[in-house]
């Protein structure tokens, strides 16, 4: 089932989101995403991960098109999707469904669910009336929701229901590759673990493919084959989940992972103690963008000399770091 | 013990009906890190806000309740009384830094201005005193960041603040609600220990409200787990983690997603 | 809350009354009954709000012209939000040129201040038809609506589930309908009601300089001026329709204020 991979990203770039969509924080220049490449096999899952403003939702909103790239290449089983425009890449969607963090707007609060759910089948022309019916009622089973609730509104439902209905209305187009947008990180850690669950399960039923963006990495481990970490805009390492965990190369993987917070009284970590970003003043032009929180810089300029390529360090790990730790 | 803070019977009935809080009783020892572990609609956030007596009329809190700080019950003051305890004897961390400090005024005067509402008459020696405290707090250079806006800092920074605002007078208890939940984990883990260091430096009890049951066995002594609105289980830290008493307690424990160290 | 539901009920007064003119006038608001008698005559039981110098009773002409301004304040408000509404959708949903060229377009007019406008529009066209005056009250009307539109729209196309709607492959002009629109008419509908409002002092003061409605037709602003000619010996020709007037654009704003309390929270999602 290998082969060409579905998704294939080279040299993605953009600049800054449309100013009209964003709404910042305050303390991050919006993202940008600089020089962003991966590629997802069929029927595996890929993680991008990165604290806010990193760039990892732009990146794939960039890819599905809900923003436009300025650069680069964005390949869906081998068709150019960049080059695709109206009506055409209106049909691609179809095939690259998206589910959103917030579950209490994602969903339009005037529709019912069965309504929400049956707009793409309509959309598409997959089915109608009774047909589409039908399948709605397929979709909702398969999250385990009711038949029921097709009738009901989003205001009447939990957000573990809402972010349920918002994966069912993706489903509901029978889409090879499906986004998760930080899908659970809105959720209450039990609502979280049972629809990681359902995630797990849905995966392998219908072999999708999964770009699952998120910054908590405990979440990542259960569900991610492969692990993009990003940082300002790039991509700092990208190995297989089993790689990643065990021996983090970037600097930055290694702090990011010695800060999660352990359930467990008895472990005391060790943590690596970034600097604050606005205390370390902001990254020298033309060089690594991690230099000035990084806690090993290297001793001669190398750090400075440019940004550090992707580096293939072995055991299909890529690490961007001019000492390759 | 002889306790800070001495809640019995906390009863929260919000306007329109909804009991967010159920007949809660506990109590902290001075000095004691208590974490407050729930999920959402659980009732935490509200009992912090009720124990600093911010519900207003949104929330009716019932005859039987009884709030005392360092002996003296917090239920029967009236709102002036109140304001001389806010800021002084009792503060609180909230989650989101951007929300909770006023945008148009500079960092350093909002720390001030604590100050001055509880004595301090010149202004000179509050923004010393402002200044000193973000020192503490781990701001670097605070003599300059004091005269910043809020938005010109990064999130921890203005958690820092925040911080600092909270700990400036040296209260008998902080009450934090998720004050790092906003924050990137790698801030997230420098506030913690903020906090833990401030703490312990001022023998100030803490509250610490939050969902993250990694923060808990990581800073908190104590634990109190709340659903919908009813306290299930209070034990110390090690205890609860290793047995927990209660079938709700076990199951947050087994939800929790933990990173498993392969080889 | 009594001051709304007062507001409410006198407006459905009003308006009711408007409707059903001929039924409760008891005489025909143009007829002159007895010219040489029942000039000027003050308020009795028989004429309650008195005649005027064509000895024609003024209660019956203010219930009528009641009709007249507040059709017409209607009509132009629709006038202006039908236009408005499809302007401010596009400029806001497409953004980019389409949106700058038309907001520049919108400026330009917003620059001339509304009441001059009008009143060198009403001048010269010279006596217009009651249509006419709708369509110079909605042409002048609809730039402010659209930039009302338009942020409104700006504001909910942001909003994830339109993105869903996008992300779904929904065709943009059925996202901008069945997604953009219905969030974004309450909002519009009570800026709509606020500019009945200011309507209707518009199309009063047209009519009372002579510009508005013509003579027979009665209009509350032609009661005004016959009140002002007659002012040192019928004062309730000023009077009543001047607190028509007051009452009905008092009560039109505290209803609209209303209507966009009520739908404020509503708009947010929950907490």
């Amino acid at each position: 089932m290998s082969g060409a991979p579905l998704v294939s990203v080279s040299g993605l770039r953009v600049r800054y989101p449309e100013r009209r969509r964003w709404r910042g924080t305050g303390d991050r220049a919006p993202a940008a995403v600089e020089d962003v490449s991966f590629e997802i096999a069929r029927g595996t899952t890929l993680a991008l991960v990165g604290e806010s403003g990193c760039g990892k939702t732009t990146t794939a909103r960039a890819l599905l098109r809900l923003i436009e790239p300025d650069s680069g290449e964005v390949r869906f089983d081998g068709a150019d999707l960049l080059a695709l425009h109206g009506e055409a890449l209106r049909r691609h969607r179809r095939r690259m469904q998206i589910v959103f963090q917030d579950p209490f707007t994602s969903l339009n609060p005037r529709l019912s669910v069965g309504e929400a759910i049956a707009e793409g089948l309509q959309a598409h022309a997959l089915a109608d009336g009774e047909a589409a019916r039908a399948r709605v009622a397929h979709v909702l089973t398969e999250v385990e929701l009711s038949e029921g609730d097709a009738a009901r509104y989003p205001h009447e439902l939990s957000g573990g229901q809402r972010q349920r209905v918002a994966i069912a209305r993706a489903l509901a187009l029978d889409p090879e590759f499906l986004v998760l947008d930080e899908a659970v990180s809105a959720l209450d850690v039990t609502t979280q673990a049972r629809v990681l669950a359902l995630f797990s399960r849905l995966t392998a039923m219908r072999g999708l493919t999964v770009l699952f963006i998120a910054h908590n990495l405990a979440v990542v481990q259960q569900v991610a084959d492969w692990v993009a970490v990003m940082y300002r805009g790039r991509i700092v390492e990208r190995a297989s989940a089993e790689r990643l965990f065990s021996a983090p190369r970037h600097p930055y993987t290694q702090a990011l992972l010695s800060a999660v917070p352990v359930p467990d009284p008895a472990v005391r970590p060790h943590r690596t103690v970034l600097p604050d970003e606005a205390v370390a003043g902001p990254p020298p032009a033309g060089g690594c963008p991690f230099f000035p929180r990084c806690p090993h810089p290297s001793k001669d300029a190398a750090c400075l000399a440019g940004h550090p390529p992707l580096a293939d360090v072995g055991a299909e790990q890529h690490v961007a770091c001019v000492k390759g730790l | 013990m002889n306790a800070v803070l001495d809640v019995r019977n906390l009863d929260v009935t919000y306007a329109g009906g909804h009991r967010a809080v159920h007949d809660v009783s506990f109590a902290m020892a001075p000095g004691e890190m208590v974490g407050l572990v729930g999920e959402s609609g659980s009732g935490k956030s509200t009992l912090g806000l009720a124990v600093m007596r911010l519900l207003g009329t949104r929330a009716r809190i019932a005859i039987s309740s009884r709030v005392s700080l360092e002996g003296r019950e917090l239920l029967d003051l009236d709102e002036r009384e109140m304001c001389a305890v806010r800021g002084r004897l009792m503060s609180m961390v909230f989650q989101e830094p951007a929300a909770a400090l006023n945008p148009v005024m500079r960092v350093g005067d909002q720390i001030a201005e604590v100050v001055r509402l509880h004595g301090e008459r010149s202004r000179g020696a509050a923004l010393e005193r402002a200044i000193a405290m973000m020192e503490r707090a781990g701001v670097p250079q605070p003599g300059r960041r004091a005269f910043a806006y809020p938005h010109e800092l990064s999130g921890g920074l203005r958690q820092r603040v925040m911080i600092a605002m909270a700990l400036v007078l040296q209260p008998a208890v902080i009450i934090a609600d998720e004050p790092t939940s906003a924050l990137d984990v790698t801030v997230q883990a420098q506030i913690l220990e903020l906090l833990l260091q401030l703490q312990r430096e001022s023998g100030t009890a803490v509250l610490l409200i939050t969902h993250d049951l990694g923060i808990v066995a990581e800073a908190c002594s104590r634990a109190l787990v709340m659903r919908a609105g009813a306290l299930v289980e209070a034990a110390p830290v090690d205890q609860l983690f290793r047995a927990p008493a209660h079938p709700y307690t076990a199951e947050l424990l087994r939800a929790v997603p933990r990173i498993r160290k392969s080889a | 809350m009594r001051p709304p539901r007062a507001a409410i009920v006198t407006l459905a007064v009003i308006v009711l009354a408007a409707l059903a003119a001929p039924v409760i006038t008891p005489y025909n608001p143009a007829a002159q009954p007895d010219i040489v008698a029942d000039k000027n005559l003050s308020p009795s039981r028989a004429h309650p709000f008195g005649t005027d110098q064509y000895s024609r009773d003024v209660f019956s002409r203010i219930v009528y012209g009641g009709r007249t301004s507040l059709s017409i304040a209607g009509l132009s408000v629709l006038v202006a939000l039908l236009i408005g509404t499809s302007v401010g959708a596009v400029a806001g949903y497409a953004g980019g040129r389409a949106d700058r060229w038309l907001m520049r377009g919108v400026d330009a007019a917003l620059s001339v201040p509304r009441l001059l406008l009008v009143l060198v529009l009403a001048a010269a066209f010279g006596q217009m038809s009651a249509a006419g005056l709708v369509i110079v009250l909605g042409l002048t009307g609809w730039p402010g609506m659209s930039r009302i539109v338009r942020a409104q729209v700006r504001e909910v196309a942001a909003l994830d589930y339109v993105l869903a709607a996008r992300a779904l492959g929904i065709p943009p002009l059925r996202v901008l309908l069945r997604h953009v629109l219905p969030a974004v008419m309450p909002q519009v509908l009570v800026a709509a009601t606020l500019g009945v409002a200011t309507v209707i002092p518009l199309e009063a003061g047209l009519s009372f300089l002579g510009l508005g409605v013509p003579a027979p037709v009665p209009s509350w602003g032609g009661i005004l001026l016959d009140g002002y000619e007659q002012r040192l010996r019928a004062w309730w020709l000023l009077v009543f329709p001047s607190a028509a007037i007051v009452v009905t654009v008092i009560a039109v704003n505290v209803v609209g204020e209303r209507l966009r309390e009520s739908l404020d929270p509503r708009l947010r999602p929950p907490v």
